[in-house]
């Protein structure tokens, strides 16, 4: 396997781990949010959009 | 004249071949650079993520104590059997509400007591003005918290 391909390889790995972990934290992010608003909501504050 | 003819090609295709190899070296490096690039921004998207992991799961813990101290704090507020002292101990708690954990124990304990005391026909008229007003005490509490629009 040329050089070249093998970094190719390994930048498709990384471009693919990347989406992953951007998924990952879009979860993280939307449970962040729905928990401060709970909270919000609890003690009948205004949510964030 | 032949030989240096044959040495002339020679040079020529040793440069070319030196320059296609350079040219190929550049761009190869290049990509690997942007690899090490995405690679280190992964790194820190992956720490970042696995800090979120241990924040977010403790905060949604939080949500249930607190849906469950409302839930206490309903169960109470409809009895309406509560001392002034008692007020005073909800209103002092909910100032430093982000403890969420003493706060359920509070509450428990809270409502443990309760099942204790006499009923709200027992109070005198002056215990009944204290909780009006410890009650009008803790909503102020809430209304100076709200953040402004």
């Amino acid at each position: 396997m040329s050089i070249m391909k093998k970094v190719k390889e390994l930048d498709l790995q990384q471009t693919e781990l990347t989406k992953q972990e951007l998924l990952k934290r879009e979860e993280l992010i939307r449970r962040l949010i729905k928990s401060k608003n709970n909270n919000l909501k609890l003690f009948n504050l205004k949510p964030n959009a | 004249m032949n030989e240096q003819l044959i040495i002339g090609l020679f040079a020529l295709l040793g440069a070319i071949v030196t320059g296609a190899f350079s040219v190929y070296k550049v761009r190869v490096e290049r990509r690997v650079s942007q690899v090490e690039k995405k690679a280190k921004a992964n790194k820190n998207l992956m720490n970042e993520n696995q800090i979120l992991e241990q924040i977010v799961p403790a905060l949604e813990r939080k949500d249930d104590a607190l849906d469950k101290i409302a839930e206490i704090l309903d169960n109470i507020l409809c009895a309406q059997n509560l001392t002034s002292q008692q007020l005073k101990g909800m209103n002092l708690i909910l100032q430093n509400r982000c403890q969420a954990l003493e706060l359920v124990q509070a509450f428990q304990n809270l409502l443990e007591n309760y099942q204790r005391h006499d009923k709200l026909e027992s109070l005198s008229e002056d215990d009944l003005k204290d909780i009006s007003e410890i009650t009008e005490k803790v909503v102020k509490t809430f209304e100076d918290n709200k953040p402004k629009e």
